[in-house]
């Protein structure tokens, strides 16, 4: 079979459903198989998943001893030849009348948006990458680490808002999400991931 | 070169970028590098697109159309982005590959939506001051599969549940990302 006899096919005139493709591999072996099949496989561009987690902090987690958290499993979710973005929201509901003028534009909204977070992780990698308000962090898939998520500005001074991201290759894990130095502010944390597996 | 065809034993061991596909089409055989045919009919089926609306307390519209957005192989991300002079919440919508319904994620949390229908009006964002002026952004949704599939926030305007609104005019910029993939 001479790949060079044959005619050069305009690519959009292929009917993926119906076509069958030949393969020639590198070890000389010729194979064949439906276009959709092919397609659908992950050493191309793959189709994205998108999930949703929310979590709200309503007292303050570490003085009441609970642990706040957020997980999403799927299957080989953070494996090698996945790869996901996830942006992160932060809605503050200031729900005390303990702050003053000095809290800059906190001060005349009663509910604020915090400085958002996105993590991601490429294809190929091992390395989930954490850019916040505070930087970026880079933590190994299967290991754990505390990372800032983001800040809020209160009576004069910066309260972290931080977590230990845990992963493995089908998960990953906010726990303990909490502000620190005990502090408390009643904030919902919104997760959006868009996921190529 | 091997005169006979057999299944392809893996495709992990296959290169895109290296092997070239015989493609029976049309009775017809013809050759063509893999990545080519991959990444082309990949990027037939992206979608991509933005839009932008001023928000007041007169009613106005986003929508998003293209072939088979809501086809049940489909799948997107939509996200609308409000603000003032501060950001506000942002709503985002989504569907996966596999699904025949919508998911909604506000500041209020998430829900389902019903592909065919048209909510009733969601909250989408809000503004509330210290001294209790709120204002909601609110809209209906509508998905609608049609000869071009609609994605559609109509009645977007502001309410305010406060005598004196804590916001007179917003913005949304909306954007949408996805795979259209004909289901037929």
């Amino acid at each position: 079979m001479q790949f060079d006899a044959r005619p050069a096919l305009n690519v959009f005139d292929a009917d993926p459903a119906q076509d069958a493709v030949l393969i020639s591999s590198e070890s000389n072996q010729t194979s064949h198989t439906i276009s959709e099949t092919l397609l659908s496989k992950s050493l191309i561009p793959k189709q994205p998943s998108y999930f949703f987690k929310t979590l709200v902090l309503d007292v303050d987690s570490r003085a009441a001893k609970l642990n706040r958290f957020a997980s999403l499993n799927k299957n080989r979710l953070l494996s090698t030849a996945s790869e996901f973005i996830a942006n992160i929201d932060f809605f503050v509901d200031f729900d005390k009348e303990y702050k003053t003028q000095q809290d800059g534009e906190f001060y005349f909204a009663r509910k604020a948006l915090l400085p958002s977070c996105s993590i991601h992780k490429q294809y190929g990698s091992n390395l989930i990458v954490v850019n916040s308000v505070h930087g970026s962090q880079v933590s190994q898939v299967g290991n754990t680490q505390k990372i800032n998520l983001s800040k809020i500005y209160y009576n004069n001074t910066y309260w972290n808002l931080v977590c230990a991201l845990v992963s493995t290759a089908d998960s990953i894990r906010f726990d303990y999400v909490a502000y620190a130095r005990n502090q408390s502010f009643k904030t919902k944390i919104n997760f959006t991931f868009e996921s190529y597996i | 070169m091997p005169q006979s065809i057999t299944d392809l034993p893996t495709l992990d061991s296959y290169d895109a970028n290296t092997t070239l596909l015989l493609i029976e089409h049309e009775a017809n055989l013809y050759k063509i590098r893999s990545s080519l045919f991959l990444n082309t009919l990949k990027i037939q089926s992206e979608y991509i697109n933005a839009q932008h609306a001023s928000v007041t307390i007169q009613p106005s519209t986003l929508s998003f159309s293209r072939q088979h957005i809501l086809d049940i192989n489909s799948s997107f991300i939509a996200t609308f982005d409000f603000s003032e002079k501060a950001k506000l919440p942002s709503a985002t919508l989504i569907k996966n590959a596999g699904d025949n319904f919508c998911k909604l994620l506000t500041f209020e949390g998430i829900q389902d939506l019903v592909i065919g229908e048209t909510s009733d009006p969601i909250n989408l964002s809000v503004y509330t001051t210290q001294d209790s002026r709120e204002t909601y952004i609110e809209g209906s949704i509508t998905l609608a599969e049609s000869l071009d599939d609609l994605i559609n926030v109509s009645g977007l305007k502001l309410i305010s549940t406060s005598t004196s609104p804590s916001l007179s005019l917003a913005y949304c910029c909306a954007k949408i990302k996805g795979l259209a993939v004909n289901s037929d």
